[in-house]
């Protein structure tokens, strides 16, 4: 292929990488949130983006469906990938891009006529091909290319990345990176202290000890030059680093590493802890220095120079671990909290809480039923006043709907909004449209104006609008329901009435079951035929 | 001063609004019609109308540029070398890549190309060609690419995370955009419907001059359907007029016959195209 064609093919394969990661954080901008609030802790000068569109996952001003934190993490990972893809073609373009190297062979016109007769020929069968090169790159960068199944989304990975699995990089305890895992190097703690009576919780609070500034130097756990404790600060300090890059994907490692190597030769090693009674700390002697002055000497004493041959891994590591743990201070206090969870557990209990992290540890991490697209669009609605006032003003004789929108004059009639009701009970109010208008016999304001006249409202009076008729009504029905009283009053029982029914009421039985009346039975009887 | 009927004080503060729009000369057109006499200044209610015309509007004003501020999102460089149209067949694209390429380097070569044989593959080089936008695009493609000749492209991973999420929020503010500009459309059209049609009044006539040459040469459906770079689709590949078969042998000479015969037509599975398509 020709080189110019090389060269334009990079920077394509570079939009579109760019393209892909911006169509990922506009699905859900916690990816982004995510890296940037964390990178603002290691670079102080990054710009943070409001903290309310952080807090409600927002961008500009709609809102986005929060995902799972597997999901999160996954495609930060593939994001990593994709970033990863960019760089090198970013070096492969800067390495043919040089001057001398872009000579070209193209000048004349036979040699674009020949070109073109090649082409043509090489390309004899390919005039029904629409499957184009950027096509395919597309698909490479695509969500949810990685599905086996095109018209279904079973996969959020794209194909570039569809051998990426979360579970490989963190262990079920981790949990992606919400909690560290310390209890491995709990054991080897006790090893390092050859005691059995440190409690893991104790040596959480050991560790935190590096959260400070001079606490891990000034007091550290045991003697800083013990070769044990020196070989456990480099396991510790190494799985912290690893963890750190792993649980934040998108930061620049390399950036990050730069920066705390800087620090560490430029000021830790230059004696950066001072104390105005004591001077000035070195952490390869561990000793203090009384002045300036000395301590300048110092560093080019014999002393000095064997100390610093000798220990610079472990100063530097227990630097890196003192920078890592103040990042990790999260994740760092949200593991000390858990541990002390399960502590409190009883046998039962955490069994089911491991049930639960390994559910979530195992369960895929997209799910087919996700909000995708317009349905996660529920943001802000701001409302058109401003517009609306100004379409109203352009069309003076444009009528008003029930709802306030200009509406066509055809339709204002067709629902009869042209004519008005006016009802006296309700203050005079006018009412557009009869729908309206009969509606409005059920609503509060008539119901509450009815009651002022002291009326009971009820369906009877449904459709009179005037004050005077529905008090005649009123009284009207008043006086009918005395009437119906007064009829409805029970006359007093006959005393010689009362034993009727009594009598009537009594039964018997005779031997075969047959039931009858007292009366029936006792004549029966009499003739001897019960 | 106010007057007590709400429906009266609406339409009030309504023809304000209007004839601020449209300027006090429409006043004198409202004067005829009864609903408009607080205008006259001998009416009651003109104090109140008066008043209302003077008023300012700087709340709405003030909020309007609040909003605004709030609106502006910078917005972000286009993509150049990955926006071009990708509904070309393979061959197509290819001829197209290599002319622009020559083009970026020295247009009289391609131009000399041109008129030489009046090249039918290279009529996409015209403006009005279909695929003329496809091949200028690859035009400022590859001189961009000349002008990087020398230069490094140094973007940190921070750099191509921070650009990437200025674009989504650039995405995220066009939709907005969009939005609202839909919602517009939709209250013009409640408007064009209000129109009271059947009242009309004739304002004025003009006449057309009868040399004026207006008409326009209608539309060439063919040609805007095509996708090629070459005019005419052979349907039949297998069949040609005797007049034309002269020609060919006459240009061909040189070349075999064999090649012209052995050119075939693939021929795809039902559906196959549009569910390539729709994969995509």
């Amino acid at each position: 292929m020709n080189l110019l064609e090389t060269r334009r093919s990079l920077l394509e394969e570079m939009e579109i990488i760019e393209n892909a990661i911006a169509e990922r954080i506009q699905r859900n901008p916690e990816l982004y949130y995510h890296y940037i609030q964390e990178s603002s802790k290691v670079f102080p000068d990054t710009k943070l983006p409001r903290s309310s569109l952080i807090a409600e996952n927002k961008i500009y001003k709609f809102k986005k469906v929060k995902r799972k934190r597997k999901q999160i993490i996954l495609q930060q990972h593939e994001i990593n990938i994709f970033l990863r893809d960019y760089q090198e073609k970013q070096q492969t373009f800067n390495k043919i891009n040089r001057p001398e190297e872009t000579q070209e062979d193209d000048k004349d016109l036979p040699n674009f006529e020949r070109k073109l007769q090649q082409l043509e020929k090489e390309l004899k069968n390919e005039d029904e091909n629409f499957e184009l090169d950027i096509n395919s790159k597309k698909d490479k960068y695509a969500l949810f290319s990685s599905s086996s199944d095109p018209s279904r989304r079973t996969n959020i990975l794209s194909d570039r990345a569809r051998d990426l699995d979360l579970n490989e990089i963190f262990t079920r305890d981790e949990q992606y990176g919400e909690y560290m895992e310390l209890e491995q190097f709990h054991s080897l703690w006790l090893n390092v202290i050859k005691r059995g009576d440190c409690s893991l919780l104790q040596f959480l609070d050991i560790l935190e000890l590096f959260l400070d500034d001079e606490k891990y130097l000034l007091t550290p756990p045991m003697d800083r030059k013990n070769d044990r404790y020196m070989a456990f600060l480099l396991k510790l300090s190494k799985y912290v680093e690893t963890f750190f890059f792993k649980s934040y994907a998108l930061l620049d490692a390399a950036a990050v590493e730069n920066l705390i190597k800087s620090d560490f030769e430029h000021s830790y090693c230059r004696g950066s802890l001072r104390s105005e009674a004591k001077g000035i700390y070195c952490p390869f002697c561990s000793r203090w220095f009384k002045t300036s002055s000395v301590f300048e000497s110092h560093l080019v004493g014999k002393i000095h120079k064997k100390n610093e041959s000798k220990r610079r891994n472990f100063v530097y590591s227990e630097y890196k671990l003192h920078r890592y743990l103040k990042y990790l201070n999260d994740e760092f206090s949200r593991t000390r909290s858990f541990v002390e969870r399960k502590l409190a557990f009883t046998a039962n209990e955490r069994m089911a809480e491991m049930d639960i992290l390994t559910q979530k540890y195992e369960a895929p991490a997209y799910d087919s039923t996700e909000k995708e697209g317009a349905e996660q669009v529920d943001g802000e609605q701001r409302d058109g006043q401003l517009q609306e006032e100004h379409l109203s003003g352009k069309s003076f004789d444009m009528p008003l709907g029930p709802d306030g929108l200009p509406m066509p004059y055809w339709l204002y009639k067709l629902h009869g909004l042209d004519r008005e009701y006016r009802c006296e009970i309700c203050s005079n109010k006018v009412y557009n449209g009869r729908r309206t208008f009969e509606r409005h016999f059920n609503e509060e304001r008539h119901i509450y104006h009815l009651r002022c006249l002291g009326i009971e409202p009820s369906s009877v009076f449904k459709g009179i609008t005037k004050i005077k008729e529905a008090q005649e009504l009123w009284k009207n029905m008043q006086g009918q329901s005395q009437l119906t009283s007064i009829a409805a009053v029970p006359p007093k029982p006959n005393p010689s009435q009362l034993k009727v029914p009594t009598e009537l009421e009594l039964e018997e039985e005779d031997e075969e079951g047959n039931v009858m009346s007292k009366k029936v039975y006792d004549e029966l009887k009499k003739q001897g035929l019960v | 001063m106010e007057p007590e009927d709400t429906q009266l004080k609406e339409d009030i503060k309504t023809t304000v609004n209007y004839i601020k729009q449209h300027g006090v000369e429409f006043e004198n057109k409202l004067l005829e019609d009864e609903r408009f006499s607080f205008i006259k200044k001998d009416d009651p209610l003109h104090e109140y109308y008066t008043k209302l015309m003077n008023e300012p509007t700087d709340t709405v004003s003030g909020e309007d540029n609040d909003r605004k501020s709030e609106r502006e999102i910078a917005r972000p460089p286009d993509f150049l070398f990955s926006q071009y149209d990708t509904g070309i067949s393979r061959r197509d694209m290819e001829v197209i890549k290599l002319t622009a390429r020559y083009y970026a380097k020295d247009k009289s070569i391609v131009e000399q190309m041109i008129s030489k044989d009046g090249e039918a593959r290279l009529n996409f080089m015209n403006s009005s060609h279909p695929l003329h936008k496809t091949f200028t695009d690859f035009v400022a493609q590859y001189k961009r690419v000349y002008s990087f000749t020398g230069q490094e492209i140094k973007k940190s991973k921070r750099t191509i995370l921070d650009n990437c999420f200025e674009r989504t929020q650039y995405w995220e503010f066009e939709k907005d955009k969009d939005r609202e500009h839909d919602k517009l459309v939709e209250l013009c059209k409640i408007q064009f419907a209000a129109i009271p049609w059947d009242k009309f009044t004739q304002v004025a006539k003009f006449s057309i001059p009868e040399d004026t040459e207006i008409f326009e040469g209608s539309l060439d459906l063919e040609q805007m359907r095509l996708r090629r770079v070459q005019t005419g689709i052979k349907l039949f590949d297998s069949i040609k007029p005797t007049n034309e078969e002269e020609k060919i042998v006459s240009d061909q000479g040189k070349q075999k016959g064999g090649d012209s015969k052995g050119k075939k037509r693939k021929i795809r599975a039902v559906g196959e195209t549009r569910l390539k398509k729709s994969k995509k």
